[in-house]
């Protein structure tokens, strides 16, 4: 009955959890322009996204290591540096532009610019935590995003053409727009497969202490939760198809996505599109945080642990404390959310065979993790992830050039 | 030997400056230039969006500090638009009717915010009006110029 549970509430918070202001934005943008076309660059997202919480999972309940400590034991701290600083500078991105993404929802709701909200959206998420325990950071936020579940309802009550939907699902190459086309399906798998998320998630499944017995439950949360958390960002996309596609609607500021199911559910839909971005949002900001906290703490061979008092880590608490209050002040400064977003998601695409090549290595080292280590399968999809990883390093900076102006 | 030990450091610097130029320049060359086309196509996205503000906050689908927000941040939008584009650049059939078009859109944009603010549900119907037919203008506008 526990398993079950614990099974449930794993899923539950996958998909309460997986919206955030990249990958609803990113979505947002693609389906204005490109209708139904770029679907598939989020189910390639989620594909990657699964496989690597999977294995990040597995890795932390066979080994009892996050993906941090065992790069920096199997690699050595010389390669880890690279994966540190890039994670924590892509990272640090992405937290602004959560705290952002808060940020806009109540200036939206109140009218009071999103510059002033930044610090206070800061302080309520270190004070919940300083206070908090890792299970009220992650699953606390991840009930509450629930209310994402919006955009599935509003994507069913537009009654899509679901042939065209299923057509969107294949890649095809744009009739128009080339670079733009391609810089948003980059954008898109830069929000689907953050390396925070399968940082904290492993992070999460050792403060957890997650058991070989776990690894079922890793696995239907990995493939479970993650899929319907696609089927979300799908609904944005198709919401925005539907809805500003044929009124020539395209999104140059983030609030013109607040639009975006007021003409499905009036003025609820209104309502609820800021409830979730802000929450969603805020959910994010969060975890990242912790994420950041905790890589730096493993990578530096620190006590770390949401769990215990932050007397008890006080190098990691510090870590969480100065590092979301300065990402606080960037969004403070002013800088508009939206070409921080997609600067940032561009990025975190641009960065992810710095983490993903190595998964292979890791998970494919009979001395760490035993006959658990990677079958063929999951050696040829993360071979091909890996392979789309270098492809999206190298065309990012062009792409930035050529499409995201 | 000697030669690698000047080359070396010489080497780190360029190496360094290429992942600093990797990563800046993108964000330099995504706030200069844009093409006429572009400019068009993104002063059609605000006609529409006017028009959509103005049909939502006219039901009270949507709050009046959010709409009232929006169009001023539109109006600035469409003010840089307007700053922007060259009409050199343009094509002699369409070279007076963008600045026109864009212009009449910038007017709109502050009307409508001011019915918002005063509350005038019926100032706020002719604006979505107003909105709808320059967001077809500047359709039609942008096929002239891209040729389709």
């Amino acid at each position: 009955m526990k398993r079950i549970l614990d099974l449930t509430l794993g899923i539950v918070t996958s998909i309460g959890g997986f919206l955030e202001a990249g990958s609803i934005i990113t979505a947002v943008q693609a389906g204005a322009v490109f209708g139904y076309k770029l679907l598939w660059t989020i189910a390639l997202g989620t594909l990657g996204l699964m496989l690597l919480v999977e294995q990040s999972g597995r890795l932390a309940a066979v080994t009892g290591r996050t993906v941090g400590d065992a790069l920096r034991e199997r690699f050595g701290i010389n390669f880890f540096i690279l994966p540190l600083a890039t994670g924590l500078l892509v990272s640090f991105l992405v937290l602004a532009s959560e705290i952002g993404g808060v940020a806009l929802a109540l200036q939206m709701a109140t009218g009071i610019s999103f510059q002033w909200w930044a610090m206070p959206v800061a302080f309520a998420g270190w004070f919940l935590l300083w206070k908090g325990t890792f299970g009220i950071v992650e699953k606390g936020s991840s009930f509450l995003g629930l209310v994402t579940i919006v955009f599935v309802v509003a994507a069913l009550k537009l009654h899509p053409d679901w042939g065209r939907v299923g057509s969107g699902l294949l890649p095809t190459v744009p009739d128009h727009d080339g670079p733009r086309y391609w810089y948003i399906a980059v954008s898109i798998i830069g929000a689907s497969i953050s390396p925070y998320l399968y940082m904290f998630y492993s992070s999460g499944a050792v403060e957890d202490g997650w058991g070989t017995d776990d690894l079922n439950t890793n696995k239907a949360t990995a493939v479970l939760g993650m899929s319907f958390g696609g089927v979300l960002s799908a609904a944005v996309l198709i919401i925005a198809a539907l809805v500003f596609l044929p009124r020539g609607i395209q999104v140059d500021r983030y609030e013109q996505a607040g639009l975006l199911l007021p003409p499905v559910l009036g003025h609820s839909g209104f309502v609820l599109f800021l409830a979730s971005l802000g929450i969603a949002c805020f959910g994010a900001t969060t975890e990242i945080t912790l994420a950041m906290a905790y890589l730096l703490a493993q990578g530096l061979g620190w006590d770390w642990s949401e769990n215990a008092k932050p007397k008890q880590n006080a190098r990691f608490s510090l870590t969480y404390t100065v590092t979301i209050l300065l990402a606080g002040v960037v969004m403070a400064a002013g800088i508009d959310p939206l070409k921080l977003t997609n600067f940032s998601m561009m990025l975190t695409a641009a960065s992810l065979p710095v983490t993903v090549i190595p998964m292979f290595v890791l998970m494919n080292d009979e001395a760490l993790v035993g006959e658990h280590r990677n079958r063929w399968f999951s050696n040829a999809a993360l071979g091909a992830l890996s392979i789309v990883t270098i492809v999206v390093l190298f065309s990012a900076v062009p792409l930035q050039i050529l499409g995201g102006s | 030997m000697p030669n690698g030990g000047e080359r070396g450091p010489q080497t780190e610097r360029r190496r360094w400056i290429a992942w600093i130029a990797w990563i800046a320049l993108p964000l330099l060359i995504a706030c200069a230039g844009n093409d006429p086309a572009t400019q068009i196509e993104r002063a059609g996205s605000w006609a529409a969006t006017t028009r959509e503000l103005a049909i939502e906050r006219r039901v009270g689908a949507i709050g009046r500090a959010y709409t009232a927000d929006l169009l001023d941040a539109g109006g600035r939008e469409v003010q840089m638009i307007q700053q922007s584009l060259k009409p050199s650049e343009l094509p002699e059939s369409i070279r007076s009717r963008v600045p026109i078009a864009v212009g009449r859109l910038d007017s709109v944009i502050a009307n409508t915010g001011s019915a918002v603010r005063r509350g005038d549900v019926v100032a706020l119907g002719m604006a979505a009006a107003d909105a709808n037919a320059l967001s077809d203008t500047l359709r039609v506008l942008r096929a002239a110029l891209v040729g389709k």
